[in-house]
Protein backbone atom coordinates (compact mmCIF):
# COMPACT_ATOMS: atom_id res chain seq x y z
CA UNK A 1 0.00 0.00 0.00
CA UNK A 2 1.38 3.41 -0.63
CA UNK A 3 2.04 5.88 1.97
CA UNK A 4 -0.37 8.21 -0.06
CA UNK A 5 -3.30 5.77 -0.54
CA UNK A 6 -2.62 4.62 3.64
CA UNK A 7 -3.19 8.52 4.58
CA UNK A 8 -6.27 8.75 2.45
CA UNK A 9 -7.71 5.71 4.46
CA UNK A 10 -6.74 7.19 7.68
CA UNK A 11 -8.49 10.30 7.10
CA UNK A 12 -11.35 8.36 6.07
CA UNK A 13 -11.47 6.17 9.03
CA UNK A 14 -11.13 9.61 10.84
CA UNK A 15 -9.35 8.81 14.10
CA UNK A 16 -10.00 11.99 15.33
CA UNK A 17 -13.75 11.00 15.42
CA UNK A 18 -13.39 7.84 16.57
CA UNK A 19 -11.36 9.14 19.67
CA UNK A 20 -14.27 10.68 20.89
CA UNK A 21 -16.64 8.38 20.39
CA UNK A 22 -13.97 6.14 22.65
CA UNK A 23 -13.79 8.98 24.96
CA UNK A 24 -18.01 9.12 25.06
CA UNK A 25 -17.79 5.44 25.92
CA UNK A 26 -15.28 5.53 28.46
CA UNK A 27 -16.85 8.21 30.61
CA UNK A 28 -20.68 6.64 30.50
CA UNK A 29 -18.87 3.53 31.87
CA UNK A 30 -16.75 5.17 34.36
CA UNK A 31 -20.50 7.15 35.45
CA UNK A 32 -22.48 4.01 35.56
CA UNK A 33 -19.65 2.03 37.47
CA UNK A 34 -19.06 4.51 40.12
CA UNK A 35 -22.88 5.30 40.45
CA UNK A 36 -22.35 8.74 39.91
CA UNK A 37 -24.94 8.09 37.39
CA UNK A 38 -27.46 5.91 38.89
CA UNK A 39 -30.42 5.33 36.85
CA UNK A 40 -32.91 2.11 37.38
CA UNK A 41 -32.74 1.41 33.75
CA UNK A 42 -29.48 2.56 32.25
CA UNK A 43 -26.98 -0.27 31.97
CA UNK A 44 -22.86 0.26 31.26
CA UNK A 45 -21.68 -0.10 27.96
CA UNK A 46 -19.68 -3.21 29.20
CA UNK A 47 -22.97 -4.98 29.74
CA UNK A 48 -24.66 -3.71 26.70
CA UNK A 49 -21.42 -5.87 24.74
CA UNK A 50 -22.18 -8.51 26.68
CA UNK A 51 -25.73 -8.75 26.00
CA UNK A 52 -24.94 -7.72 22.06
CA UNK A 53 -22.47 -11.01 21.94
CA UNK A 54 -25.06 -12.89 23.58
CA UNK A 55 -27.48 -11.63 20.58
CA UNK A 56 -25.02 -12.40 18.37
CA UNK A 57 -23.94 -15.85 19.61
CA UNK A 58 -27.64 -17.21 19.43
CA UNK A 59 -27.83 -15.41 15.78
CA UNK A 60 -30.91 -13.67 16.52
CA UNK A 61 -29.34 -9.99 15.82
CA UNK A 62 -28.57 -11.43 12.60
CA UNK A 63 -32.22 -13.09 11.50
CA UNK A 64 -33.56 -9.13 12.85
CA UNK A 65 -31.11 -7.11 10.94
CA UNK A 66 -31.53 -9.68 7.85
CA UNK A 67 -35.80 -8.52 8.05
CA UNK A 68 -34.95 -5.18 8.50
CA UNK A 69 -32.33 -4.47 6.01
CA UNK A 70 -33.92 -6.72 3.62
CA UNK A 71 -37.88 -5.27 3.73
CA UNK A 72 -35.48 -1.69 3.24
CA UNK A 73 -33.87 -2.71 -0.08
CA UNK A 74 -37.13 -4.52 -1.25
CA UNK A 75 -38.82 -1.34 -0.46
CA UNK A 76 -36.44 0.99 -2.07
CA UNK A 77 -36.13 -0.87 -5.10
CA UNK A 78 -40.07 -0.02 -4.63
CA UNK A 79 -39.80 2.95 -4.55
CA UNK A 80 -36.90 3.22 -7.18
CA UNK A 81 -39.18 1.93 -9.98
CA UNK A 82 -42.18 4.15 -8.78
CA UNK A 83 -40.07 7.13 -7.99
CA UNK A 84 -37.91 7.30 -11.43
CA UNK A 85 -40.81 5.99 -13.47
CA UNK A 86 -43.00 9.04 -12.51
CA UNK A 87 -40.42 11.57 -11.73
CA UNK A 88 -39.76 11.39 -15.19
CA UNK A 89 -43.00 11.73 -16.38
CA UNK A 90 -43.25 14.51 -14.05
CA UNK A 91 -40.41 16.49 -15.08
CA UNK A 92 -40.93 16.25 -18.93
CA UNK A 93 -44.37 16.74 -19.07
CA UNK A 94 -46.19 20.12 -18.33
CA UNK A 95 -49.56 18.27 -18.51
CA UNK A 96 -48.31 15.84 -16.12
CA UNK A 97 -47.22 18.47 -13.57
CA UNK A 98 -50.57 20.77 -13.94
CA UNK A 99 -52.77 18.05 -13.14
CA UNK A 100 -51.08 16.01 -10.84
CA UNK A 101 -48.51 18.98 -8.67
CA UNK A 102 -51.28 19.12 -5.89
CA UNK A 103 -52.06 15.56 -5.54
CA UNK A 104 -48.09 15.08 -5.26
CA UNK A 105 -47.54 17.77 -2.90
CA UNK A 106 -50.19 16.44 -0.69
CA UNK A 107 -49.58 12.82 -0.38
CA UNK A 108 -45.85 13.34 0.16
CA UNK A 109 -46.11 16.27 3.05
CA UNK A 110 -48.67 13.55 5.10
CA UNK A 111 -46.00 12.48 7.61
CA UNK A 112 -45.49 8.98 6.99
CA UNK A 113 -46.01 7.63 10.56
CA UNK A 114 -49.84 8.64 10.16
CA UNK A 115 -49.85 6.24 7.51
CA UNK A 116 -48.74 3.09 9.20
CA UNK A 117 -52.29 2.79 11.52
CA UNK A 118 -53.80 2.85 7.71
CA UNK A 119 -51.34 0.28 6.83
CA UNK A 120 -52.25 -2.00 9.49
CA UNK A 121 -56.13 -1.73 9.07
CA UNK A 122 -55.44 -2.92 5.02
CA UNK A 123 -52.99 -5.44 5.05
CA UNK A 124 -52.56 -6.57 9.13
CA UNK A 125 -49.67 -7.35 11.59
CA UNK A 126 -47.69 -8.50 8.14
CA UNK A 127 -44.56 -7.85 5.86
CA UNK A 128 -46.90 -6.60 3.14
CA UNK A 129 -47.72 -3.80 6.21
CA UNK A 130 -43.79 -2.90 6.69
CA UNK A 131 -42.82 -2.76 3.18
CA UNK A 132 -45.72 -0.65 1.61
CA UNK A 133 -45.30 1.71 4.49
CA UNK A 134 -41.46 1.62 3.40
CA UNK A 135 -41.79 1.81 -0.01
CA UNK A 136 -44.05 4.38 -0.01
CA UNK A 137 -42.10 6.64 2.10
CA UNK A 138 -38.57 5.97 0.07
CA UNK A 139 -41.27 6.84 -3.36
CA UNK A 140 -41.66 10.93 -2.92
CA UNK A 141 -37.33 11.88 -2.28
CA UNK A 142 -36.52 9.61 -5.56
CA UNK A 143 -39.78 11.18 -7.01
CA UNK A 144 -39.29 14.55 -6.25
CA UNK A 145 -34.92 14.27 -7.49
CA UNK A 146 -35.84 12.74 -10.21
CA UNK A 147 -38.20 15.29 -11.20
CA UNK A 148 -35.91 18.25 -10.38
CA UNK A 149 -33.31 16.63 -12.16
CA UNK A 150 -35.11 16.14 -15.46
CA UNK A 151 -36.88 19.48 -15.39
CA UNK A 152 -33.19 20.83 -14.83
CA UNK A 153 -31.85 19.72 -18.25
CA UNK A 154 -31.45 22.77 -20.06
CA UNK A 155 -33.78 23.14 -22.81
CA UNK A 156 -30.64 23.03 -25.73
CA UNK A 157 -29.81 19.35 -25.48
CA UNK A 158 -33.76 18.51 -26.59
CA UNK A 159 -32.66 20.84 -29.42
CA UNK A 160 -29.55 18.99 -29.88
CA UNK A 161 -31.16 15.46 -29.66
CA UNK A 162 -33.71 16.88 -32.14
CA UNK A 163 -30.82 17.95 -34.65
CA UNK A 164 -29.04 14.77 -34.41
CA UNK A 165 -32.49 12.66 -34.71
CA UNK A 166 -32.97 10.90 -31.48
CA UNK A 167 -35.72 9.34 -31.54
CA UNK A 168 -38.20 9.13 -28.12
CA UNK A 169 -36.61 5.94 -26.44
CA UNK A 170 -32.72 7.43 -27.30
CA UNK A 171 -33.87 11.04 -26.40
CA UNK A 172 -34.67 9.12 -22.81
CA UNK A 173 -31.94 7.26 -22.42
CA UNK A 174 -29.19 8.68 -23.86
CA UNK A 175 -30.10 12.53 -23.03
CA UNK A 176 -33.04 13.08 -20.48
CA UNK A 177 -31.95 9.63 -17.55
CA UNK A 178 -27.95 10.96 -17.57
CA UNK A 179 -28.94 14.22 -17.57
CA UNK A 180 -30.30 13.92 -14.55
CA UNK A 181 -28.44 10.60 -13.22
CA UNK A 182 -27.08 12.69 -10.59
CA UNK A 183 -30.36 14.55 -8.75
CA UNK A 184 -31.86 10.57 -9.46
CA UNK A 185 -29.26 8.78 -7.06
CA UNK A 186 -29.22 11.58 -4.67
CA UNK A 187 -33.30 10.71 -4.34
CA UNK A 188 -32.17 6.66 -4.07
CA UNK A 189 -29.79 7.85 -1.16
CA UNK A 190 -32.83 9.96 0.71
CA UNK A 191 -35.04 7.14 -0.09
CA UNK A 192 -33.34 4.05 1.15
CA UNK A 193 -32.30 5.89 4.21
CA UNK A 194 -36.20 6.78 4.45
CA UNK A 195 -37.14 3.47 3.62
CA UNK A 196 -35.21 2.46 7.13
CA UNK A 197 -36.38 4.76 9.22
CA UNK A 198 -40.22 3.31 8.42
CA UNK A 199 -39.33 0.09 8.04
CA UNK A 200 -38.43 0.48 11.78
CA UNK A 201 -41.20 2.43 12.82
CA UNK A 202 -43.56 -0.31 11.32
CA UNK A 203 -41.65 -2.89 13.22
CA UNK A 204 -42.33 -1.08 16.38
CA UNK A 205 -46.05 -0.20 15.49
CA UNK A 206 -47.31 -3.41 13.60
CA UNK A 207 -45.15 -5.89 12.42
CA UNK A 208 -43.48 -7.54 14.64
CA UNK A 209 -40.01 -8.79 13.44
CA UNK A 210 -36.83 -7.36 12.44
CA UNK A 211 -34.73 -4.59 14.52
CA UNK A 212 -37.68 -2.19 15.31
CA UNK A 213 -39.79 -4.99 17.33
CA UNK A 214 -36.47 -6.08 19.07
CA UNK A 215 -35.97 -2.60 20.67
CA UNK A 216 -40.00 -2.84 21.54
CA UNK A 217 -40.04 -6.58 23.18
CA UNK A 218 -36.56 -5.80 25.24
CA UNK A 219 -38.59 -2.65 26.55
CA UNK A 220 -41.55 -4.42 27.50
CA UNK A 221 -39.56 -6.75 28.76
CA UNK A 222 -37.67 -4.45 31.09
CA UNK A 223 -34.41 -5.73 29.70
CA UNK A 224 -32.18 -2.63 28.97
CA UNK A 225 -29.28 -4.05 28.16
CA UNK A 226 -31.18 -5.89 24.90
CA UNK A 227 -33.00 -2.57 23.98
CA UNK A 228 -29.41 -0.62 24.18
CA UNK A 229 -27.68 -3.58 21.82
CA UNK A 230 -30.78 -3.16 19.07
CA UNK A 231 -31.11 0.44 19.71
CA UNK A 232 -27.12 0.64 18.82
CA UNK A 233 -27.13 -1.86 15.89
CA UNK A 234 -29.86 0.43 14.59
CA UNK A 235 -27.17 3.16 14.63
CA UNK A 236 -24.90 1.29 13.02
CA UNK A 237 -27.24 0.04 10.50
CA UNK A 238 -27.81 3.49 9.39
CA UNK A 239 -24.67 4.91 9.35
CA UNK A 240 -23.63 2.15 7.50
CA UNK A 241 -26.17 1.72 4.58
CA UNK A 242 -25.43 5.77 4.29
CA UNK A 243 -22.07 5.60 4.16
CA UNK A 244 -22.45 2.32 1.13
CA UNK A 245 -24.96 4.38 -0.56
CA UNK A 246 -22.68 7.70 -0.68
CA UNK A 247 -20.17 5.43 -1.96
CA UNK A 248 -22.58 3.60 -4.25
CA UNK A 249 -23.91 7.37 -5.87
CA UNK A 250 -20.01 8.46 -6.12
CA UNK A 251 -19.39 5.16 -8.14
CA UNK A 252 -22.69 5.13 -10.37
CA UNK A 253 -22.05 8.34 -11.75
CA UNK A 254 -21.31 9.22 -15.15
CA UNK A 255 -17.83 9.64 -15.67
CA UNK A 256 -17.68 13.46 -15.92
CA UNK A 257 -19.74 14.34 -13.13
CA UNK A 258 -17.76 12.07 -10.54
CA UNK A 259 -14.64 13.64 -12.41
CA UNK A 260 -16.29 16.99 -12.21
CA UNK A 261 -16.99 16.09 -8.09
CA UNK A 262 -13.37 14.76 -7.46
CA UNK A 263 -12.06 18.13 -9.08
CA UNK A 264 -13.63 20.35 -6.87
CA UNK B 1 -21.61 33.60 -57.18
CA UNK B 2 -23.44 30.81 -57.74
CA UNK B 3 -25.66 29.97 -60.41
CA UNK B 4 -29.03 28.92 -58.69
CA UNK B 5 -30.69 25.87 -60.93
CA UNK B 6 -33.72 24.08 -59.90
CA UNK B 7 -31.89 20.97 -59.24
CA UNK B 8 -29.01 22.13 -57.34
CA UNK B 9 -31.41 24.04 -54.99
CA UNK B 10 -30.32 23.31 -51.13
CA UNK B 11 -33.54 25.93 -49.84
CA UNK B 12 -36.08 27.52 -51.22
CA UNK B 13 -37.93 29.86 -49.25
CA UNK B 14 -40.95 30.86 -50.41
CA UNK B 15 -42.70 33.88 -47.92
CA UNK B 16 -42.34 32.61 -44.74
CA UNK B 17 -43.68 34.38 -41.93
CA UNK B 18 -43.59 33.03 -38.32
CA UNK B 19 -45.91 34.54 -35.65
CA UNK B 20 -45.70 32.92 -32.02
CA UNK B 21 -47.90 33.81 -29.34
CA UNK B 22 -47.20 35.89 -26.41
CA UNK B 23 -47.80 37.48 -23.30
CA UNK B 24 -49.18 40.19 -25.43
CA UNK B 25 -51.14 38.48 -27.83
CA UNK B 26 -50.04 37.42 -31.01
CA UNK B 27 -45.87 38.66 -32.09
CA UNK B 28 -45.14 38.64 -35.54
CA UNK B 29 -41.73 37.97 -35.53
CA UNK B 30 -40.49 37.40 -39.69
CA UNK B 31 -42.64 38.33 -42.30
CA UNK B 32 -42.70 37.48 -45.75
CA UNK B 33 -38.81 36.03 -46.23
CA UNK B 34 -37.82 34.33 -49.87
CA UNK B 35 -34.70 33.62 -50.96
CA UNK B 36 -32.96 30.31 -52.50
CA UNK B 37 -29.39 28.74 -51.57
CA UNK B 38 -27.54 26.86 -53.61
CA UNK B 39 -25.81 23.67 -53.16
CA UNK B 40 -22.65 24.20 -51.60
CA UNK B 41 -23.43 27.69 -51.35
CA UNK B 42 -22.27 29.51 -47.87
CA UNK B 43 -24.91 32.30 -46.85
CA UNK B 44 -24.12 34.45 -43.80
CA UNK B 45 -27.24 36.29 -42.08
CA UNK B 46 -26.68 39.33 -40.31
CA UNK B 47 -29.00 41.48 -38.24
CA UNK B 48 -29.21 43.77 -35.30
CA UNK B 49 -31.14 41.36 -32.24
CA UNK B 50 -33.94 40.83 -31.93
CA UNK B 51 -35.24 40.66 -35.37
CA UNK B 52 -35.54 37.10 -35.56
CA UNK B 53 -32.46 35.44 -36.73
CA UNK B 54 -32.56 32.84 -34.71
CA UNK B 55 -36.30 31.90 -35.38
CA UNK B 56 -35.14 31.91 -38.99
CA UNK B 57 -32.81 29.30 -38.22
CA UNK B 58 -35.04 27.46 -36.09
CA UNK B 59 -37.25 27.11 -38.71
CA UNK B 60 -34.75 26.07 -41.57
CA UNK B 61 -33.72 23.67 -39.14
CA UNK B 62 -36.83 22.07 -38.73
CA UNK B 63 -37.43 22.90 -34.74
CA UNK B 64 -39.77 25.44 -35.10
CA UNK B 65 -42.74 25.13 -37.78
CA UNK B 66 -43.42 28.35 -39.76
CA UNK B 67 -46.88 29.91 -39.90
CA UNK B 68 -47.08 30.88 -43.19
CA UNK B 69 -45.44 30.35 -46.55
CA UNK B 70 -43.82 27.58 -47.70
CA UNK B 71 -40.20 25.81 -47.30
CA UNK B 72 -38.14 23.40 -48.84
CA UNK B 73 -34.52 21.30 -48.02
CA UNK B 74 -33.30 19.56 -50.71
CA UNK B 75 -36.68 19.72 -52.70
CA UNK B 76 -38.60 18.12 -50.10
CA UNK B 77 -41.12 20.57 -47.77
CA UNK B 78 -39.61 21.05 -44.58
CA UNK B 79 -41.42 19.32 -41.53
CA UNK B 80 -39.57 18.47 -38.35
CA UNK B 81 -35.60 18.27 -39.24
CA UNK B 82 -34.95 17.33 -42.53
CA UNK B 83 -32.66 15.10 -43.73
CA UNK B 84 -29.16 15.97 -43.99
CA UNK B 85 -29.71 18.77 -42.25
CA UNK B 86 -27.39 19.21 -39.17
CA UNK B 87 -27.82 22.50 -36.83
CA UNK B 88 -24.75 23.65 -34.96
CA UNK B 89 -25.86 26.68 -31.87
CA UNK B 90 -24.22 29.14 -30.05
CA UNK B 91 -23.90 27.40 -27.00
CA UNK B 92 -21.44 24.60 -26.92
CA UNK B 93 -21.21 24.63 -22.82
CA UNK B 94 -25.10 23.79 -23.36
CA UNK B 95 -25.11 21.91 -26.42
CA UNK B 96 -22.66 19.10 -25.87
CA UNK B 97 -23.09 16.46 -23.33
CA UNK B 98 -20.93 16.85 -20.34
CA UNK B 99 -21.21 13.24 -19.41
CA UNK B 100 -20.30 11.94 -22.76
CA UNK B 101 -16.33 11.94 -23.86
CA UNK B 102 -15.65 13.98 -27.16
CA UNK B 103 -15.46 10.91 -29.02
CA UNK B 104 -18.71 9.96 -27.85
CA UNK B 105 -20.08 13.30 -28.09
CA UNK B 106 -19.55 13.38 -31.64
CA UNK B 107 -20.83 9.58 -32.41
CA UNK B 108 -24.24 10.25 -30.84
CA UNK B 109 -25.86 11.36 -33.83
CA UNK B 110 -24.50 8.55 -35.39
CA UNK B 111 -25.74 6.21 -32.47
CA UNK B 112 -29.51 7.81 -33.34
CA UNK B 113 -29.02 6.88 -37.04
CA UNK B 114 -28.20 3.01 -35.96
CA UNK B 115 -24.41 3.49 -37.49
CA UNK B 116 -22.27 0.11 -36.14
CA UNK B 117 -19.97 1.13 -33.81
CA UNK B 118 -16.73 0.21 -35.61
CA UNK B 119 -18.12 2.69 -38.21
CA UNK B 120 -19.24 4.84 -35.70
CA UNK B 121 -16.19 4.96 -34.06
CA UNK B 122 -13.91 5.86 -38.04
CA UNK B 123 -16.36 8.80 -38.64
CA UNK B 124 -16.27 10.10 -35.51
CA UNK B 125 -12.05 10.01 -35.61
CA UNK B 126 -12.43 11.26 -38.92
CA UNK B 127 -15.01 13.89 -38.17
CA UNK B 128 -12.64 15.15 -35.29
CA UNK B 129 -9.28 15.18 -37.58
CA UNK B 130 -11.08 17.48 -39.88
CA UNK B 131 -11.36 20.20 -37.25
CA UNK B 132 -7.92 19.23 -35.49
CA UNK B 133 -9.09 17.31 -32.32
CA UNK B 134 -7.67 14.01 -33.22
CA UNK B 135 -5.92 13.27 -29.70
CA UNK B 136 -9.03 14.29 -27.65
CA UNK B 137 -11.12 11.51 -28.51
CA UNK B 138 -11.06 10.41 -24.41
CA UNK B 139 -11.44 13.76 -22.81
CA UNK B 140 -13.89 15.39 -21.36
CA UNK B 141 -15.49 18.38 -23.08
CA UNK B 142 -15.47 20.86 -20.08
CA UNK B 143 -11.85 19.77 -19.90
CA UNK B 144 -11.24 21.89 -23.21
CA UNK B 145 -10.90 25.69 -24.06
CA UNK B 146 -14.23 27.44 -25.44
CA UNK B 147 -12.84 27.22 -29.19
CA UNK B 148 -12.31 23.11 -28.80
CA UNK B 149 -15.86 22.31 -27.30
CA UNK B 150 -17.03 24.86 -30.45
CA UNK B 151 -15.14 22.26 -32.95
CA UNK B 152 -16.61 18.92 -31.15
CA UNK B 153 -19.86 20.54 -31.52
CA UNK B 154 -19.14 20.91 -35.46
CA UNK B 155 -17.50 17.82 -35.63
CA UNK B 156 -20.66 16.17 -33.96
CA UNK B 157 -22.61 17.54 -37.18
CA UNK B 158 -19.71 16.86 -40.13
CA UNK B 159 -19.75 13.26 -38.83
CA UNK B 160 -23.21 12.74 -39.86
CA UNK B 161 -21.98 14.16 -43.31
CA UNK B 162 -24.68 16.78 -44.09
CA UNK B 163 -25.56 18.38 -47.18
CA UNK B 164 -26.71 21.76 -44.95
CA UNK B 165 -24.93 22.61 -42.10
CA UNK B 166 -26.91 25.09 -40.01
CA UNK B 167 -25.19 27.53 -37.80
CA UNK B 168 -26.67 29.64 -35.13
CA UNK B 169 -23.69 32.38 -34.20
CA UNK B 170 -21.31 29.73 -34.26
CA UNK B 171 -18.18 31.45 -33.29
CA UNK B 172 -20.20 34.64 -31.22
CA UNK B 173 -18.74 33.38 -28.06
CA UNK B 174 -15.06 32.93 -29.20
CA UNK B 175 -12.27 35.08 -28.97
CA UNK B 176 -11.04 37.27 -32.29
CA UNK B 177 -7.85 34.77 -32.35
CA UNK B 178 -9.94 31.79 -32.14
CA UNK B 179 -12.69 32.99 -33.87
CA UNK B 180 -9.96 33.60 -36.92
CA UNK B 181 -8.93 29.87 -36.74
CA UNK B 182 -12.21 28.42 -36.74
CA UNK B 183 -13.60 30.56 -39.50
CA UNK B 184 -10.73 29.34 -42.01
CA UNK B 185 -11.06 25.76 -40.71
CA UNK B 186 -15.08 26.08 -41.63
CA UNK B 187 -13.64 27.10 -45.05
CA UNK B 188 -11.43 24.17 -45.39
CA UNK B 189 -14.10 21.59 -44.20
CA UNK B 190 -16.43 23.29 -46.95
CA UNK B 191 -14.18 22.54 -49.58
CA UNK B 192 -13.55 19.00 -48.40
CA UNK B 193 -17.16 18.27 -48.18
CA UNK B 194 -18.96 20.67 -50.73
CA UNK B 195 -22.25 21.23 -47.90
CA UNK B 196 -24.31 24.17 -48.40
CA UNK B 197 -23.45 26.15 -45.12
CA UNK B 198 -26.19 28.92 -43.35
CA UNK B 199 -24.74 30.56 -40.77
CA UNK B 200 -25.67 33.61 -38.21
CA UNK B 201 -23.74 36.17 -37.17
CA UNK B 202 -23.42 39.45 -35.78
CA UNK B 203 -20.08 40.25 -36.95
CA UNK B 204 -19.93 41.95 -40.18
CA UNK B 205 -16.58 40.87 -41.44
CA UNK B 206 -17.11 37.31 -40.49
CA UNK B 207 -20.12 37.28 -42.68
CA UNK B 208 -18.32 39.08 -45.49
CA UNK B 209 -15.11 36.95 -44.93
CA UNK B 210 -17.03 33.46 -45.02
CA UNK B 211 -19.91 34.00 -47.14
CA UNK B 212 -20.34 33.67 -51.08
CA UNK B 213 -23.67 35.86 -50.39
CA UNK B 214 -24.91 38.38 -47.10
CA UNK B 215 -28.59 38.55 -46.07
CA UNK B 216 -29.54 41.42 -44.10
CA UNK B 217 -32.61 40.86 -41.83
CA UNK B 218 -34.28 43.41 -40.04
CA UNK B 219 -37.56 45.54 -38.69
CA UNK B 220 -39.26 44.06 -36.38
CA UNK B 221 -41.27 41.50 -37.63
CA UNK B 222 -37.75 40.85 -39.40
CA UNK B 223 -37.80 40.92 -43.46
CA UNK B 224 -34.86 40.21 -45.49
CA UNK B 225 -34.38 43.86 -46.06
CA UNK B 226 -30.76 43.66 -48.33
CA UNK B 227 -28.68 40.83 -50.29
CA UNK B 228 -24.99 41.35 -51.76
CA UNK B 229 -22.87 38.70 -53.01
CA UNK B 230 -19.15 40.07 -52.33
CA UNK B 231 -17.13 37.85 -54.69
CA UNK B 232 -13.95 37.44 -52.79
CA UNK B 233 -11.28 35.02 -53.89
CA UNK B 234 -11.02 32.07 -52.79
CA UNK B 235 -9.09 30.72 -50.82
CA UNK B 236 -9.36 33.54 -48.42
CA UNK B 237 -7.05 34.70 -45.81
CA UNK B 238 -7.50 36.20 -43.09
CA UNK B 239 -5.04 39.05 -43.99
CA UNK B 240 -5.18 39.95 -47.95
CA UNK B 241 -8.56 38.98 -48.04
CA UNK B 242 -9.79 41.52 -45.40
CA UNK B 243 -7.81 44.34 -47.10
CA UNK B 244 -9.78 43.26 -50.86
CA UNK B 245 -11.71 46.30 -51.88
CA UNK B 246 -14.56 44.45 -52.62
CA UNK B 247 -14.31 42.92 -48.95
CA UNK B 248 -14.33 46.98 -48.06
CA UNK B 249 -17.07 48.02 -50.60
CA UNK B 250 -19.28 44.95 -48.97
CA UNK B 251 -18.57 46.22 -45.43
CA UNK B 252 -19.64 49.85 -46.20
CA UNK B 253 -22.88 47.94 -48.29
CA UNK B 254 -23.76 46.12 -45.30
CA UNK B 255 -23.08 49.12 -42.30
CA UNK B 256 -25.26 51.14 -44.68
CA UNK B 257 -27.81 48.36 -44.78
CA UNK B 258 -27.81 47.78 -41.16
CA UNK B 259 -28.70 50.79 -40.31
Amino acid sequence: MSSARAARLLHAANPSGILVIVAALALWQIAVATRLLDLRYLPAPSEIAVEAGALIASGKLFVDLGHTLGTTLAAGAIGAGIGIALGIVFGLFQTFRLYTASSIDFFRTIPVTALVPVAMLIWGPSNMSEIVVAAYAATWPILINTAGGVRSIPTRLYDVAAVLRLNRPALLMKVVVPAAAQQILVGLRLGIVTALVLAIVAEMLINPRGLGWGVISAQNALVPERLWAYTLTIGLLAYLLNMFLVFLVRIALPGSARQMADAR
Amino acid sequence: MTTVTPEATAYAVDAVGVTLPSAAGKLEILKDISFTVGEGEIVGIVGRSGTGKTTLLRVLSGLLPATAGTLTAGQKPVAGVPDGVVTVFQDYGQALLPWRTVGRNVELGLEAAGVPRDERRDRADEALRMVHLDGKRNDYPWRLSGGMQQRVQIARALALEPRILLMDEPFGALDALTKASLQDELLQVQQRTGATILFITHDIDEAIYLSDRVFVISGSPGQLTFEIAPGLARPRNQLVTRAEPAFLAAREELTKALG
